[in-house]
């Protein structure tokens, strides 16, 4: 039971710190969340008689309470004295009474479903049930009005930026510090490509791919002359890489080409000879500006995005949904089928073509609803519901439809991650990172090998950046900057080198705290400041310069990413979700005693 | 022509040669044994084969073809696999996994065929797995022990992982660094008949490292002598058991007397 406790007053402490400072709603997702979590980690271990359901009620009614409580602190204190926005009293009640009996709730719930005996199934339902979070979270988000989804579409950038780095850092074993270079070249490629800059105006679909290819050429440049090193020296290559690509793209501002031969050569050769020069010197590019510098590329070309397109009507999207529900199921069975009888070409064809209706269906401008009379009331409500959902009639000014594009392009990656992982190539990958001769011996390319690794690392970078630009309509030279590179390894260490839901996690909790956390503690901060804390300071000067320049958590966001790395590699130095391999690595002297050395050492041949 | 030739093969790191001028010759289906004291250059001769060391000096042919100037993996890739004196296996992957990896030259699926999953890589993968199951039943390591990490078997079975891993490459020469380091008796005497079976079986050559005197002199056809890097002495195992520079260069110059 103490073991429960503890895990309520761990999630209790973290999301009763978040809804501390968000207040409102926050509490009653953040309880559905970690109730979620509680009983899927009791799955995850010991026996199944260990799995105790009451329990997992104890510690989801505990942190329910705790989250409850710091949504109430929030609604009925911390929001007034610090000046930030109050929820009303109905909200604020209902929300920590939901949480106080939701997060129990959903704990064991999930405890219930892990004690499922096919683990086949098992992985099934969690899937769905994860699936079913990530489709409902934005709706709610956006009903909630707690203004995160921009944040979280960001993460999903950061997510598959941390996935791709991890192909290389994780599977391949190479240090890359420069790797958001490939970030902003995947950006650029977008950015120059369908903006008003250069007057080009590349349709954003056909770009994502244009710029993943960029990039992933890139990295095969970088990566020719480079991968012959090892370890530390590749490292500080790729830190001068990273260095170079912003810098280029802050002064690619004024590029002049000549033309050699006729504005170096010859006038040379006349003035050694002391004639006059005779060729007019041809000037290829003149004063170009192809970056922009430091203004950056904006806007850039709006993009149309998929399922919300322009309907202003809440049943045509319905109706949608519905119709690419059905495709997908019906994609899903075929594949299933196709599998089961072993025959796939036939099915599986049907199902690549269903697919592919489904995507198009996606992009295809639903008519609008005639307005019915007197709707039934089921109807009425559906287009009512559906209508909140539907917000101006800018497409892709729509984070929700964002937020699905990301997740749908994130969980596209994952396949093409996983198969590499479990291919022959991702097989060569983790040899050459195990032992580089030993791989050589047995007939791997490590030449080849390493730099397809990088170079598929590049290419998720370059679909990311291509992203990053469209989503956030302006590309600054500044954003990829080596902080940057910092940041998304930062998430693979974090989460656990190698290990693909391991660096999910970690890029997720980086990229909430950093952009979601950190910027409310910093208004939470900010409010208490001037209502509180300055009119308490009085006139003592001093006091009032050392709270105004001190008291902004953004300021130290390096400060704390430095401690979360420091306090991870001291507790649990596999990081947060570690892949077998390296738990095992490096707790393998703890569980026999030995030091690593004691275990490497070969034992002495025996004499003749 | 034969099956293998090493002429005036030399080694120079700085200014120590490690081997000097050595030419040696394995014609097929032979079990050939290399046999020196510590330092004699064994493995460092081993290093060139399979192109790890490039040569300062001489040739190899294997198979009537050059291949002193490739790069390791292209000279796995024409049939020559190892085992290493220190076993290199790659222990965070399974048992499985390492074999897979050995099979590498002989798998085509590319890029493109990883990512569409295609019909050709699935097969491929299927039949690469099968085989790898059988070659782990074939050294005797059990194919149950498939998804296990390498690093968690006992030492005897991991120098049988090798000999997997190598053997998964479908090599025509096989080379062994000290394959029975750090055995006892009776695993050694069974190493040694899996050896001679394994050559039997596969048709193999075998070229073997070998400090266990015995066992060299049990299974070789013909045994080499390298000492300080040159050749001193070659022949059938009595002739070179009985050579009085190998015993001075083995027990030392008084050991004659």
């Amino acid at each position: 039971m103490g073991k429960y406790v503890k895990r309520g007053l761990l999630i209790g402490f973290i999301g009763g710190f978040l809804s501390l400072l968000f207040g409102g709603w926050t509490a009653t997702i953040l309880a559905v969340v970690g109730g979620l979590l509680t009983g899927f980690v009791s799955g995850t271990e010991g026996n199944e008689e260990q799995r105790d359901l009451k329990g997992l009620a104890v510690a989801g009614l505990i942190g329910g309470v705790i989250m409850a409580l710091g949504g109430l602190v929030y609604d009925l204190w911390l929001s007034h004295i610090a000046g930030l926005k109050t929820h009303p009293d109905d909200v604020m009640y209902l929300s920590a009474i939901l949480a106080i009996v939701l997060c129990p709730l959903m704990a064991v719930f999930m405890g219930r479903v892990q004690q499922m005996r096919d683990k086949k199934r098992l992985r099934i339902v969690n899937a769905i049930i994860l699936l079913a979070f990530l489709f409902v979270f934005p709706f709610v988000e956006e009903a909630t009005n707690s203004a995160w989804l921009a944040s979280l579409i960001f993460a999903e950038i950061y997510v598959l930026l941390a996935l791709g780095l991890n192909i290389v850092v994780g599977f391949a074993g190479l240090l890359d510090l420069g790797y958001a270079a490939f970030f902003a070249i995947g950006a650029y490629t977008t950015g120059l490509m369908s903006s008003p800059l250069h007057g080009i105006h590349v349709n954003f679909w056909i770009l994502i791919w244009l710029s993943a290819v960029v990039a992933g050429l890139f990295g095969i440049l970088l990566g020719t002359p480079t991968l012959r090193l090892r370890g530390d020296y590749l490292a500080i290559v790729t830190l001068g890489f990273g260095e170079i690509v912003p810098v280029a793209f802050t002064q690619l501002i004024k590029i002049t080409l000549k033309e050699p031969i006729t504005c170096y050569f010859v006038p040379l050769l006349s003035k050694l000879t002391g004639g006059q020069p005779v060729a007019q010197c041809l000037v290829l590019v003149d004063n170009f500006n192809l970056t922009a510098g430091v203004k950056g590329v904006s806007p850039l070309d709006r993009p149309v995005l998929p399922i919300i397109s322009p309907v202003d009507d809440g049943l045509s999207l319905v109706l949608k949904l519905a119709i690419m529900a059905i495709l997908v199921g019906l994609v899903a069975f075929l594949f299933m089928r196709s599998r089961r009888n072993g025959n796939r070409s036939k099915w599986a064809l049907l199902g690549y073509g269903l697919a592919l209706a489904a995507i198009i269906i996606a992009f295809v401008p639903f008519p609008k609803a005639g307005v019915v009379e007197n709707p039934d009331p089921l109807t009425a409500t559906v287009t009512a519901v559906m209508n909140t959902v539907q917000p101006g009639p800018l497409v892709s000014d729509n984070p929700i439809a964002w937020y699905f594009l990301m997740l749908a392009l994130l969980g596209l990656s994952l396949v093409i991650i996983f198969r590499l992982r479990d291919s022959r190539l991702g097989r060569t990958w983790t040899a050459v990172r195990e032992d580089e001769l030993a791989a050589n011996q047995m007939g791997v390319n490590l030449r080849n090998t390493k730099l397809l690794a990088f170079a598929m690392g590049a290419t998720f970078s370059g679909f990311a950046g291509a992203f990053y630009g469209a989503y956030y309509n302006g590309i600054f030279p500044s954003v990829f900057e080596f902080s940057a590179s910092v940041i998304i390894l930062s998430a693979v260490v974090l989460g656990g080198i190698g290990n693909v839901s391991g660096v999910i996690l970690g890029a997720l909790i980086i990229m909430v705290m950093d952009n979601l956390v950190l910027k409310q503690l910093q208004a939470v901060l900010n409010g208490l400041q001037s209502n509180v804390l300055l009119p308490a300071a009085g006139n003592n000067l001093a006091a009032k310069q050392f709270i105004q320049a001190n008291l902004d958590p953004v300021k130290y966001r390096f400060l704390l990413l430095g401690l979360v790395l420091v306090v991870t590699m001291a507790i649990r130095p596999e990081g947060l979700l570690p892949s077998r391999e390296q738990r095992e690595e490096l707790h393998r002297a703890e569980e026999t005693g030995e030091t690593p050395e004691q275990l490497e050492a070969e034992p002495l041949p025996t004499p003749m | 022509m034969s099956f293998f030739v090493a002429q005036q093969v030399t080694k120079i790191f700085g200014g120590l040669v490690a081997v000097n001028k050595v030419d040696f010759v394995i014609e097929q289906g032979m079990i050939a044994g290399l046999i020196g004291p510590n330092g004699a250059g064994k493995t460092t001769f081993f290093n060139m084969i399979t192109g790890v060391y490039p040569l300062s000096h001489g040739s190899f042919t294997f198979d009537g073809q050059d291949i002193g100037a490739l790069k390791p993996h292209e000279i796995t890739a024409l049939g020559i696999a190892r085992t290493f004196q220190n076993i290199r296996l790659f222990p965070a992957m399974s048992v499985i996994d390492n074999v897979l990896v050995g099979m590498h030259t002989r798998l085509k699926s590319n890029l493109i065929d990883t990512i569409f999953k295609t019909q050709r890589l699935q097969k491929e993968e299927e039949m690469a797995k099968g085989k790898a199951l059988d070659l782990l039943d074939y050294v005797g390591l059990g194919r149950n022990r498939a998804p296990i990490s390498a690093r968690s078997l006992a030492y005897g079975d991991q120098r049988r992982l090798e000999i997997a891993r190598a053997l998964a490459s479908e090599p025509k020469l096989l080379l062994l660094d000290e394959p029975t380091a750090g055995m006892n008796q009776s695993e050694t005497a069974d190493l040694t008949k899996f050896i001679r079976f394994v050559r039997e079986d596969l048709k193999l050559t075998v070229l073997l490292i070998e400090h266990h005197m015995r066992v060299v002199m049990g299974i070789s056809d013909r045994v080499s002598v390298l000492d300080h890097g040159e050749k001193i002495a070659e022949g059938t195992p009595t002739e070179v058991q009985n050579n009085q520079q190998v015993i001075e260069a083995y027990l030392g110059s008084g050991a004659g007397h």
